[in-house]
């Protein structure tokens, strides 16, 4: 199969398969289950047959494809893999797969429910491969609308104001994110583009005669920030989350904190920190801080929590802040010229944040499917009505003890490595940062074993619907079962990750510090040369012309 | 005189058959077979639009002082008109079942012929002549439907406001011709690009000649009425609320389109000298009329009160591309991108109305389709709550149109907001300082436009979410008849092969506006200089032969 097809395949092929879902007979409910198992099973095989294909030991964009959508607008069909995306959609992938084996504890409207989880499939994967920011977009606005309507219709007692709350929360962040679109597009000189390489080399200087300005960078920056922190959730904008999650039926809450979480930190080391690193630099100590807070936030608020559901959505708010924390300890040793004070703190900065992206992918989309195990038989997520469920289903207990401490970060499961380095990296950064960051491991542990010491250990369950407890499934154990292994697999062999991400990750870090030294370095010079230019060149985004004389409609000299 | 008659031959059928149908009406009641006689009027009249846009720019002998023009906005936007005018049809189905059919489909035949007169129009007076053209049918119309008090006071509402609207844009129409000396538009370009390049730049820059400025805030104003802009819009409301879903559609798209136009017409690409006094006006209705419309269209619970302030909100994302559209013009360039990429300003303006009628008139013609228990019509939006489980397609088919008003990827509407804000973007400030790139004015509009997108998209989705996320409490009963049905299918189906593949439109909207040569280039030195007449607005297509006066 040719590298096109591939990346194509991986993304259109749920899609493929919701279309293939209407052909169904509507009483065939248990026929388009398994249909539907399978087109998730096919897609997962898809992306190791990518990991296959990928070379971990080049640093760009690999198994590029390019084709034209709309010309008019310079938009293009643009495709391709490097270590940032790769891991990603092999969780996603997997998370799809998982939450499909746990979507037999949805019962009505089964056809409506699994067209829109595989839509929301091709969305996710869009987001991950898409390289033109357009493409990317457009992706990212398609997932918004199969999540609502799952979490609208199939969702909990509250579930009409949680799904307009979550549509609202993202509408809101992207079309922030559409403003930073288009001035990028209009900065990206004579050729208009959206690529997303393309323009992370306008950001980084490395373009001769064009270059987004401080202004333009910073300003976009916020804006896309803002966009994807909203996704992450950082801190301020977290809101949405305890209610979507809540609310969500279990394998959507499943991908909600496994994979659509991991889209706003995906989009910070994406989009936002390649083509603006004036940005970044000038954000970092305020992304820092948000990350700290939320860690500490989230952290104080599962505490808080009597509901289950709600303590592991919390919980999701203080893992997430690891990962801005990670990627945006960015230090400066000399302001004036841009240069950067330990460089591979940083690097290994962003390694964590993003194992800890796909640690919590794991981890979290294994603790809201142990909640929902659970609450599928007791009809209940009451902590204070919990206790002694080890002693009634033993394998159950034990698997949701393993998948809770890899999410408590116990040494040897995946939560463990990203926290630790995001900690130690930021060390790097602001000793008193990180110290903070590091109570937060204190606060997580204390919440997560008191959970699982109220729902788990204890005297011998009394509370209501004790007559319907059963033992797991051999459906719902090996959900369980591949989301305990995976969990230990990565924290016993992070390299198996780190190796996958590593080149492209020290590539950004050069690329970035460069980029930052490079705007630096240009402004004095491009001011000193302006009154030659002419008026409104010095920090015009659109191109400078090579000849400035070039006619009345060249673009850089219709200003007014 | 030859020419003029047939590019005025698609209005001049519709007119025509109207008058027959009125006669007609005398000697026969049958509702049905006006329906389909008013349906093949529409296709004679389509007929007629592709022998007129047949001929190509050189076939027409040019004459700057024609009263008419084509170009390609004229077509597209009358292949736009006869678009909806079928769709229309389609959904009187049930509508026009009384005894005065005949007139009903006169009355809607009479009001598309307005409609698309105003794009062919090259004169004042024949811009005036078509808005009436809409306008008088119109009071018919409203009287006509029900006879209840509340649409009683709805048609008398309209028709004073209305005619104190065409006094004030008729008062600015006269101040324009006073200031040139002619009606022709061409011509009073000509003047006053002449005039403006003569006198100094200082008045230029501050606008121009203060009787210039009143006559456009006057047309601004009486245009404002049509498009429905904050603070023209009290009207809309009301009168959307008291009269049926079926006219309610129709107010919120024929006047709405006609003005834009007009506005297009006689403020952006003739008012040379103006540009900087129209594009502030331009730009602060653009943003009252966006966040008013959309701030008090979240505290409706009527549909029709809803889709009214709905409607407004939509008319302020139009006049952003107006407001670009002064400052395109001014730069001697209509097209954004002068490798021709994109719409410029009044080519996004004109994308956004048609993905704006596409989406509107399949949300009326589901209200039309729809009813209550009873016959009554749909007035609630609690009436809509579980729509999906009853008749699925038109829950399906309303959740596509009001996504796509709200703008939502890959619908048509998206990519209106798109041209619309890229076009804000696209402008460049006077001098360096705090925006330092965009021009602040224009950046501020942008960022309360996409603002105003996210508070929109929340009351079009309590609709989507009552209708897919609730169960039902009362069944609407199908009253619309099969026509109708068809009709909103064949928005919906449009609707989502425009989204998918917008590249064609685009493709059309450039060229559109890169036919439109403006009046004055900025050259880089800084002056004001007439273009040469050989290249001048429409005159390389506009015709009249010479013998004709």
């Amino acid at each position: 199969m040719s590298d096109n097809a591939l990346l194509s395949l991986i993304i259109f092929l749920p899609t493929i398969g919701a279309l293939g879902l209407m052909c169904f007979n509507a009483k065939a409910e248990e026929a388009m289950r398994n249909f539907a198992l399978v087109i998730t099973a096919a897609t997962f095989v898809l992306t190791l047959l990518l990991l296959g294909r990928f070379d971990p030991a080049q640093a760009g964009v690999q198994l590029k494809v390019l084709a034209e959508w709309i010309p008019n607008w310079n938009v293009n069909y643009f495709l391709g893999v490097d270590g940032i995306s790769l891991p990603l959609v092999l969780l996603t992938s997997l998370i799809s797969l998982l939450g499909m084996l746990a979507s037999w504890s949805v019962k009505k409207q089964i056809r409506g429910y699994l067209i829109l989880y595989l839509l929301l499939e091709t969305g996710m994967l869009g987001v991950f491969l898409a390289l033109d920011f357009f493409l990317f977009y457009v992706f990212w606005e398609v997932m918004l609308l199969p999540m609502y309507f799952l979490i609208g219709i199939w969702g909990g007692p509250r579930r009409e104001y949680a799904a307009i709350k979550f549509f609202l929360y993202t509408l809101a962040g992207s079309v922030l994110m559409l403003i930073a679109l288009l001035m990028f597009y209009f900065g990206s000189g004579a050729d208009r583009t959206f690529d997303l390489i393309r323009l992370a080399e306008i950001g980084q200087g490395r373009v001769p005669g064009v270059q987004f300005s401080e202004f333009v960078q910073i300003t976009a920056f916020i804006l896309l920030f803002i966009g994807f922190a909203i996704k992450v959730p950082v801190f301020p904008f977290h809101t949405w989350l305890p209610d979507a999650h809540v609310e969500a039926p279990t394998p959507i809450s499943m991908i909600l904190a496994g994979v659509l979480l991991k889209m706003g930190g995906y989009g910070i080391l994406r989009v936002a920190f390649p083509i603006c690193p004036v940005g970044a630099q000038y954000a970092a100590y305020c992304l820092v801080l948000l990350g700290v807070i939320s860690i500490l936030y989230g952290a104080f608020a599962a505490m808080a929590q009597t509901d289950f559901k709600r303590l592991v959505a919390y919980s999701s708010v203080s893992h997430m802040g690891y990962v801005l924390l990670g990627i945006a300890v960015w230090k400066l040793a000399d302001p004036n010229l841009g240069t950067t004070a330990g460089a591979e703190y940083w690097e290994s900065g962003i390694n964590a944040a993003m194992f800890q992206m796909l640690a919590h992918g794991i981890s979290s989309a294994g603790m809201f499917f142990m909640v929902g195990v659970i609450y599928d038989r007791v009809h209940h997520r009451d902590l204070n009505q919990f206790g002694g469920l080890m002693g009634l289903m033993p394998e159950y207990g034990g698997l949701a003890v393993g998948i809770f401490f890899a999410g408590l970060g116990l040494p040897g499961l995946c939560g463990f490595i990203g926290e630790v380095f995001s900690v130690l990296s930021a060390w790097n950064y602001s000793p008193l940062l990180a110290i903070l960051s590091a109570a937060g491991v204190i606060l997580t542990a204390g919440y997560i074993l008191w959970a699982v010491q109220r729902v788990y250990l204890g005297p011998e369950y009394k509370g209501p619907h004790r007559e319907d407890i059963t033992p797991m499934n051999g459906r719902e154990a090996s959900v369980g079962y591949v989301l305990l292994a995976f969990a230990i697999i990565l924290g016993v062999y992070p390299e198996s990750m780190f190796g996958l991400m590593r080149e492209t990750n020290k590539q950004l870090v050069v690329n970035m510090t460069e980029g930052y030294e490079n705007s630096k370095k240009n402004a004095p010079k491009v001011s000193a040369v302006t009154p030659d230019l002419g008026e409104g060149v010095l920090f015009d985004p659109i191109a400078i012309p090579a000849n400035p004389g070039a006619g009345a409609l060249a673009p850089a000299i219709r200003g007014r | 005189m030859t020419q003029t008659f047939t590019i005025l031959l698609p209005q001049t059928m519709l007119a025509a058959c109207a008058c027959l149908l009125i006669l007609g009406s005398a000697f026969s009641v049958r509702p049905r077979r006006w329906g389909g006689l008013a349906l093949a009027a529409v296709a004679a009249s389509a007929l007629c639009l592709a022998y007129v846009s047949s001929f190509s720019a050189d076939d027409w002998a040019p004459d700057a002082a024609s009263s008419v023009l084509v170009d390609s906005i004229s077509i597209g936007y009358q292949w736009m008109c006869l678009g909806l005018a079928a769709l229309f049809v389609l959904l009187s189905h049930e509508q026009a079942a009384t005894k005065t059919s005949a007139e009903f489909y006169a009355l809607l035949l009479f009001m598309f012929s307005g409609m698309m007169l105003v794009g062919s129009a090259n004169e004042l007076i024949l811009i005036f002549l078509s808005l009436e053209l809409i306008s008088v049918p119109t009071y018919v119309l409203l009287y006509l439907g029900r006879r209840d008090p509340r649409s009683q006071e709805a048609a008398l509402k309209y028709f004073l406001l209305s005619v104190l609207s065409a006094a004030v844009l008729l008062y600015g129409f006269s101040l324009l011709y006073g200031l040139a000396g002619t009606t022709n538009l061409d011509v009073i370009r000509n003047i006053l690009a002449e005039t403006y390049s003569k006198s100094d730049s200082a008045q230029v820059a501050a606008g121009g000649s203060v009787l210039g400025m009143v006559a456009l805030v006057l047309i601004f104003a009486g245009l404002g009425f049509k498009v429905a802009a904050v603070p023209f819009h009290f009207y809309a409301p009301d009168v959307y609320q008291g009269t049926s879903a079926y006219n309610a559609g129709l107010l919120a798209i024929i006047p709405k389109a006609a003005g834009l136009v007009a506005l297009i017409r006689v403020a952006s690409e003739t008012m040379v000298g103006f540009e900087t006094s129209g594009e502030r006006v331009a730009l602060i209705l653009a943003g009252i009329t966006m966040t008013g419309g959309n701030c008090l269209g979240l505290l409706q619970s009527n549909i029709r009160r809803m889709l009214a302030y709905s409607s407004i909100a939509h008319a302020g994302y139009m006049l952003i591309g107006v407001a670009v559209g002064f400052w395109d013009s001014w730069n001697g360039d209509l097209s954004l991108d002068a490798a021709g990429g994109l719409p410029g300003g009044v080519g996004a303006s004109l994308l956004y109305l048609f993905t704006y009628s596409l989406a509107t008139v399949g949300l009326f013609g589901v209200l039309v389709y729809l009813a209550r228990p009873g016959g009554r019509q749909i007035e609630h939006i609690d009436d809509l709550t579980g729509l999906v489980r009853t008749h699925p397609v038109m829950a399906t088919c309303a959740a596509l149109f009001l996504f796509s008003l709200a703008g939502v990827p890959p619908l048509p509407g998206f990519w209106g907001k798109l041209a619309v804000f890229a076009s804000a973007l696209s402008v460049r400030g006077e001098s360096p300082g705090l925006f330092v790139e965009m021009h602040s004015g224009f950046m501020i509009l942008a960022v309360v436009g996409v603002l105003n997108a996210a508070v929109g998209a929340v009351y079009y989705l309590r609709v989507v979410a009552l209708m897919f996320l609730n169960d039902p409490v009362s069944s609407p009963q199908p009253s619309g008849g099969k026509p109708a049905f068809a009709a909103v299918c064949c928005s919906a189906v449009l609707l989502m092969g425009v989204g998918i593949f917008p590249t064609p439109l685009f493709t059309y909207l450039n060229r559109g506006v890169s036919q439109i040569a403006p009046a004055t280039v900025r050259s880089p030195a800084g002056t004001l200089e007439p273009r040469p007449a050989a290249i001048h607005g429409h005159s390389v297509i506009a015709v009249q032969t010479q013998h004709d006066r």
